[in-house]
């Protein structure tokens, strides 16, 4: 399977930080006893491949959000590498290029979906200009073209197209999670990342979500890293998964056999507590 | 095709701050082409032998040399979780005695999604999933309902198809015909019989004589998570 995206030590320590914040902590808790800062991600290493649905499973407060929120290049990690494999990155550490680069590369290599669709659409801009404003970021300037490719997803993921040109805020949660996916997939990046993208959606709807999603993957061979801490939704979406605690990862493995055989005591707690 | 060599494994419960032995040295030789049948009283190991396989279980010990078409020979318990992910994905195919998919996915999607993954085309896909379906003698009526809704013999049966759909090298059955009737068991039989003129390599947990008696060519009777001799 052909190397996506390899990240090495990715930490981050909110606070002034010290030399043994990350010794101190991970046992019993993630606040550095000498200086009071917050431990969230320590030393997170993991590879991502084409196709690969990685899963991120872990409580409230395990660091799984602040890892992806890493990964999306929106938070200054404190150390770690995320070296790209794809022409015409290949090779490069997305951490040591200027923000101004980094906002551009991450809009061309990653698509997200937030668990709260407030952070991921602007909800003064009618839905239709939510997914366009991305081409256009991306430097797509032939208004046609831009119609043409928002109309397509709208279709695809089964959106209105009668209420294209209204505020998003109008639509329902299941609605405002489907306009998020087509933002996100609009120009074709190679990863999507997914932030408890199904919390707080009904049922139905999630599994609709679910469904549609991995249409997508199929048919855009795209990858993703799922965060979540749904364990229906980590064993229906993701081939292996890492699990976190304390902002460590604690293990990983495959789906299956994370969640039918887990090692760690953590990871056996949060399986076995499933209902 | 496969060595298994001292296969043990130990359940370590934290919470309960226990260990529990379920396997014990169990080793055996499978010939490509062969079938191998585990049986045993429940509870001697068989099943949990098949998942320590498949990967879904850690082996506490032991080996499994496989002779895969990607990287030639290679033990399945050492393999990184990707590579592993990749050798099931083309390789190894494996029915539990339970169906798991996406709650709304239609029988005819849930058995084309291993050729997706692939990388099949979906029409080509989809009409491959249908023969194997039809074989296994699921009406086409079926076909858009979801998985979950059919009775026991019929999801055993979309297990199976999804096993097989991609013809892999390596085939781990879990009790193929424990809930089915005298005709459906038929048909699994001899789609069976086909794959194995076809020179597909087969564990099969079951306590089917009728099985054991057409498909079998070796046989590892346990208990108590051990191999009787």
């Amino acid at each position: 399977m052909e190397l996506l995206l390899k990240v090495e030590s990715l930490t981050k320590v909110f606070g002034r930080g010290c030399e043994q914040c990350l010794s101190l902590t991970g046992k019993d808790g993630n606040r550095c006893p000498i200086c009071g800062s917050i431990v969230a991600c320590a030393d997170v290493s993991f590879e991502l491949h084409r196709g690969e649905w990685l899963g991120i499973l872990g409580e409230s407060g395990s660091g799984k959000s602040t890892l992806l929120r890493l990964l999306n290049l929106e938070l200054e990690p404190t150390k770690g590498r995320m070296l790209v494999n794809l022409e015409p990155y290949t090779g490069l550490d997305l951490l040591s290029i200027s923000p101004y680069s980094r906002r551009l590369i991450r809009q061309e290599l990653f698509g997200i979906v937030y668990q709260n669709p407030i952070h991921g659409l602007r909800m003064e801009v009618s839905a239709g200009g939510n997914v366009a404003e991305r081409l256009i970021l991306m430097g797509e300037r032939r208004v046609e073209k831009i119609r043409e490719r928002v109309l397509a997803l709208f279709r695809r993921l089964e959106l209105p197209e009668d209420r294209m040109d209204e505020l998003p805020s109008s639509f329902s949660g299941g609605m405002q999670q489907r306009l998020q996916i087509a933002k996100a997939i609009v120009n074709n990046p190679p990863i999507l990342l997914l932030d408890e993208f199904t919390t707080g959606l009904d049922p139905s709807v999630q599994a609709g979500v679910l469904e549609l999603l991995k249409e997508i993957m199929f048919e855009l061979g795209i990858s993703a890293i799922v965060v979540s801490h749904d364990i229906g939704v980590i064993n229906f979406m993701t081939h292996r998964v890492l699990v976190m605690n304390r902002g460590r990862v604690v293990e990983h493995g495959l789906t299956d056999q994370i969640l039918e055989d887990p090692q760690d005591p953590y990871t056996q707690t949060l399986v076995h507590s499933k209902l | 095709m496969l060595k298994v060599r001292s296969l043990s494994k130990d359940f370590k419960l934290h919470n309960a701050g226990k260990e529990v032995c379920v396997l014990r040295d169990v080793s055996f030789e499978l010939p490509q082409g062969k079938t191998l049948f585990l049986l045993g009283p429940n509870g001697s190991g068989k099943s949990t032998v098949l998942k320590c396989l498949y990967g879904t279980y850690k082996p506490t010990g032991g080996s499994a040399l496989y002779r895969s078409s990607l990287w030639g020979e290679v033990d399945l318990f050492r393999l990184q979780s990707v590579q592993m992910h990749q050798i099931r994905l083309k390789e190894i195919g494996y029915a539990s005695q339970f169906l798991q998919v996406l709650p709304r996915l239609s029988t005819l999607q849930a058995v084309a999604e291993p050729l997706l993954y692939l990388g099949v085309d979906k029409k080509k896909a989809l009409s491959m999933a249908e023969g194997v379906l039809l074989k296994l003698g699921i009406e086409r009526e079926l076909f858009d309902q979801y998985p979950r809704l059919l009775s026991g013999g019929q999801q055993q049966r979309v297990n199976i198809a999804r096993a097989i759909v991609k013809s892999p090298r390596l085939l781990l059955l879990d009790e193929p015909t424990a809930s089915l009737d005298e005709h459906s068991k038929k048909l699994v039989i001899e789609t069976l019989q086909e794959l194995k003129c076809r020179e597909m390599t087969m564990v099969v947990v079951s306590h089917d004589r009728e099985l054991i008696d057409v498909l079998s060519d070796l046989e590892l009777r346990m208990g108590d998570g051990h191999v009787d001799f």
